[in-house]
């Protein structure tokens, strides 16, 4: 599946999610753009990490609901399968900083981008 | 690619995941490990809450694994013991979502009968959960007789989880035994462990007057809340990093680079997010300091402190009437171990928002080392890369460009043609700012800068200018390749001076 497919998949699920607020709709834009426009796991996104990452956040707007609905025995239950899908970001935090390492390891800053001007 | 929304989804939270992830699964093949965990993760949820109302959805996930044998077998009577009672017996919160186990001696307390009950109920809810799951590895949707059975069974596992709950509150009352030396006041202790002191035991009184007391408590400097996100790892990211080549290697950006706008960024993200999960709205003040303004009813922080002062008005009727203490045992116990609940679910919230910034930053470090470029942020941000020439500015945000971004761009000579078809290539972005019309600010920009443009005599730029507000009007040209290459050779003339 080419990663325009699997950035349109993920969109459409983010589109649905009507708990969303139009800023985490927004990040989720950017970051799935980011990941097709960088040609994939070159950015250091990967689509498992983008999974773990968007079913946590529709975990937690569950759980936000559930205690809305003062529904503690969902709430538990919410709080169980988040934190299983916590221990995958965990792996995917390690890729990510493995990587970055790496990276520390091989090459000094790019000097193009040491000569940018300062943004206020 | 499917994308149906299937029957049995309506409603149920779990329908909600369970779809997401199963659409994550018949998307993309090439992430088997993922749905499998993930679907794993929502059918054992569903499973262990497969109550009768829900029972479409528990029965559609549970049918939609790849292998239904795969399910585990029903938790032996010690687990199912030691999760009921978790929160209530055996386990003590000592603060920041963290538990201790009860004592030997706290145990020693409880009298043999109770501990008996407990065991017996136990083993009786242990058999209902394997009922149940023996029903449901057999079920058929379209069988009432079996329906029947399992709100039958479903009926009993209530029934037990409820005597459960009854024999350790029980048993924690027992606790309280007068032949206790002097020294043990479960009450205190349980103060003392999370931190309270004695003498804030509240009065009776109002009690939304108490919560409101409570929250205004929590969310004072250095109060419970503010505690919570204020401290190091729950706002400043960049601390996270220290000691590690990542940091140092980050840490390059920060000296020579904008690259601490990102991390500002990123903070800022963050906070917005965890302030959306906690029901929040937060600002952020000069020195960095973080105030929560309000909080909206219903939300995890407001129920915290709801629960919060249950069980300290409980505490309070305990102690001020210890031969009612039976009486409040419970409210104690639930209020608790609700509160508990809520914490757990906002530590999880704080945890899984932290990963996700933190990955975006470093995301971001390793695109601008390997000179890809700058994604998805903010024009102020991206700006400074584009003009220094850093090659493609991936996922600039072109509705958030000023006239002087605009004119910064165009002064770079080559930049603007990008920024618009970064635009034009994405048909989400394009259809969700046209809907806000958020489009019409560039345009209004770039009009404004075409004026500014002809009020200098710069005819040629004026003109790149229109062009690329006709190339807007009639649709940003999405769809037209040819156009698109046209108007980027166009737009790659030589610099101008805005």
């Amino acid at each position: 599946m080419s990663d325009q497919n699997v950035v349109d998949a993920l969109w459409q699920i983010v589109d649905q999610q009507s708990a969303f607020s139009p800023e985490e709709k927004q990040d989720w834009l950017e970051r799935l753009h980011a990941f097709r426009d960088a040609g994939g796991d070159g950015v250091g996104d990967t689509v498992e990490g983008m999974c773990f990452q968007l079913i946590m956040d529709i975990f937690g707007v569950m759980g936000q609901e559930a205690i809305a609905n003062q529904d503690f025995k969902l709430l538990s239950e919410w709080n169980h399968a988040a934190r299983t899908l916590n221990k995958n970001l965990y792996i995917q935090e390690a890729v990510l900083e493995d990587k970055v390492a790496k990276l520390a390891d091989q090459q000094p800053v790019s000097g193009n981008v040491g000569n940018l001007p300062q943004s206020s | 690619m499917t994308m149906t929304r299937q029957q049995n989804f309506d409603g149920g939270g779990k329908g909600r995941v369970f779809e997401a992830a199963k659409q994550v699964r018949d998307s993309m093949g090439k992430i088997g490990d993922l749905a499998r965990s993930a679907i794993e993760a929502t059918t054992d949820w569903a499973r262990r809450f497969g109550r009768t109302r829900e029972m479409p959805n528990a029965i559609a996930l549970v049918g939609n694994v790849d292998n239904p044998r795969d399910l585990r077998a029903p938790r032996d009577s010690r687990t199912v013991v030691s999760e009921v009672l978790r929160t209530t017996l055996w386990k003590r919160p000592i603060g920041n979502g963290r538990e201790r186990d009860v004592t030997p001696q706290e145990i020693a307390l409880v009298r043999p009968r109770t501990m008996k009950t407990i065991d017996q109920e136990a083993s009786r809810l242990s058999d209902a959960l394997g009922e149940r799951a023996a029903i449901l590895r057999t079920f058929n949707k379209g069988s009432r007789k079996e329906a029947s059975e399992l709100e039958a069974a479903q009926r009993r596992i209530d029934q037990v989880e409820a005597r459960l709950v009854r024999a350790a509150a029980q048993a924690a009352q027992e606790m309280k035994d007068p032949r206790l030396p002097e020294t043990f006041d479960p009450v205190a202790q349980y103060q003392l462990a999370k931190g309270v002191e004695r003498t804030e035991v509240p009065e009776p009184g109002n009690m939304e007057g108490r919560i409101q007391a409570k929250l205004v408590k929590m969310f004072d400097r250095g109060g419970e809340m503010d505690k919570y996100i204020n401290q190091d790892e729950g706002t400043h990211l960049g601390k996270n990093l220290v000691d590690t080549k990542v940091d140092r290697f980050m840490q390059q950006f920060l000296e020579k680079t904008s690259f601490g706008l990102i991390k500002i960024k990123e903070e800022n993200r963050k906070l917005k997010r965890l302030s959306a999960r906690l029901g929040v709205e937060t600002r952020v003040d000069a020195d960095g300091h973080i105030t929560i303004v309000s909080a909206r009813e219903g939300s995890p922080i407001i129920e915290l402190a709801r629960q919060q002062v249950f069980r300290d008005e409980a505490l309070y009727q305990t102690r001020e009437h210890p031969d009612q203490a039976g009486k409040y045992t419970k409210q104690i116990v639930e209020s608790t171990q609700r509160a508990d609940m809520i914490g757990t679910y906002m530590d999880l919230q704080r945890e899984s928002v932290q990963k996700h910034a933190k990955a975006e930053y470093m995301r971001k470090g390793i695109m601008l080392a390997a000179g890809i470029g700058v994604v998805g942020v903010e024009s102020v941000v991206a700006l400074p890369y584009a003009v220094a020439g850093v090659e493609a500015v991936t996922s600039f945000i072109a509705v958030h460009i000023t006239e002087t971004a605009l004119a910064m761009v165009v002064a770079s000579g080559v930049r603007l043609g990008q920024v618009v078809s970064n635009v034009e290539h994405r048909p989400h972005l394009q259809r969700e700012q046209r809907q806000r019309k958020q489009v019409l600010g560039i345009e209004a920009s770039l009009a404004l800068l075409r004026g500014d443009l002809l009020t200098k005599g710069d005819q040629a730029n004026a003109d790149r200018i229109s062009a690329m507000l006709d190339s807007i009007a009639n649709g940003g040209g999405g769809t037209d390749e040819e156009e698109r290459r046209r108007q980027a050779v166009v737009l790659q003339g030589a610099p101008v001076t805005a």
